[in-house]
């Protein structure tokens, strides 16, 4: 394997320690097996090339400029309206890969199929500047 | 003697702070329509020109109704969850901290 793949501490190590115990036990529900094979996939694609095409990674700007280190994100699943992500930067160690947290969060999928749509206040209202009309 | 209340006397405009600028007032909300309307038969209304597809609504203990527009978030956004983690992950990976690495034998597994 040319990568060592790492968990971030806390919630992503802990979230993956436990599906994996989980998995081990045979006691995934449906979604959560789906979710695990998915997860190894990736993981696998990643360990052995981090460019994979079919993990379509690429950084973000907008949270490389926030952390100041470099965030990339790579796909779980392709052709799938709102695919579900992982976030990851190169590190601690040369050769590392640390996943920094997915995308849906596990815990957003248990809720009721109304409140997974997600509404968000308006962009601010432009204003026409003043002047006397 | 004169006293300056105002909190911003060492305001001057020839020597600008970094203190930043006192925000403007909100421009005041006015009425565009205002009109009655009837519940249908399954107590619906209808909102008339609305200018957006999707509402955050309040129901009031005096049965007054507060609707708010809202918009979809776009599929890039990242939720508030998941950016908590990957803040709490960030931070530990500046400290040179992540978990021990994931058993390569997994990825073998069919």
């Amino acid at each position: 394997m040319a990568f060592n793949i790492r968990m971030g501490l806390p919630e992503m190590a802990a979230f993956w320690d436990d599906l994996y115990t989980r998995k081990q036990q045979g006691q995934l529900g449906r979604d959560e097996e789906k979710l695990f094979k998915k997860l190894v996939k990736t993981l696998g694609f990643l360990a052995e090339n981090p460019r994979h095409n079919s993990l379509a990674s690429h950084e973000i700007d907008a949270l490389t400029a926030k952390y100041g280190i470099k965030i990339f994100q790579s796909h779980l699943e392709n052709n799938t309206p709102a695919a579900g992500r992982i976030f990851r930067a190169y590190g601690p160690d040369k050769r590392d890969i640390t996943v920094l947290a997915i995308e849906p969060h596990p815990e957003d999928q248990k809720r009721g199929a109304y409140q997974r749509i997600k509404l968000s206040a308006l962009p601010p209202v432009k204003t026409p500047s003043g002047g006397k009309s | 003697m004169r006293f300056d209340k105002g909190g911003i006397s060492h305001h001057i405009q020839t020597m600008p702070t970094t203190t930043l600028e006192r925000p403007k007032s909100k421009p005041r909300l006015t009425v565009l329509e205002n009109y009655d309307v009837a519940a249908d038969a399954k107590k619906r209304i209808s909102l008339r020109n609305a200018k957006t597809k999707y509402f955050h609504v309040q129901a009031l203990s005096n049965g007054s109704y507060l609707l708010e527009p809202r918009v979809l978030v776009p599929p890039q956004a990242v939720s508030a969850r998941s950016l908590k983690m990957l803040d709490k992950s960030v931070a530990s990976l500046k400290n040179g901290l992540a978990s021990a690495p994931v058993a390569p034998s997994l990825f073998n597994e069919d």
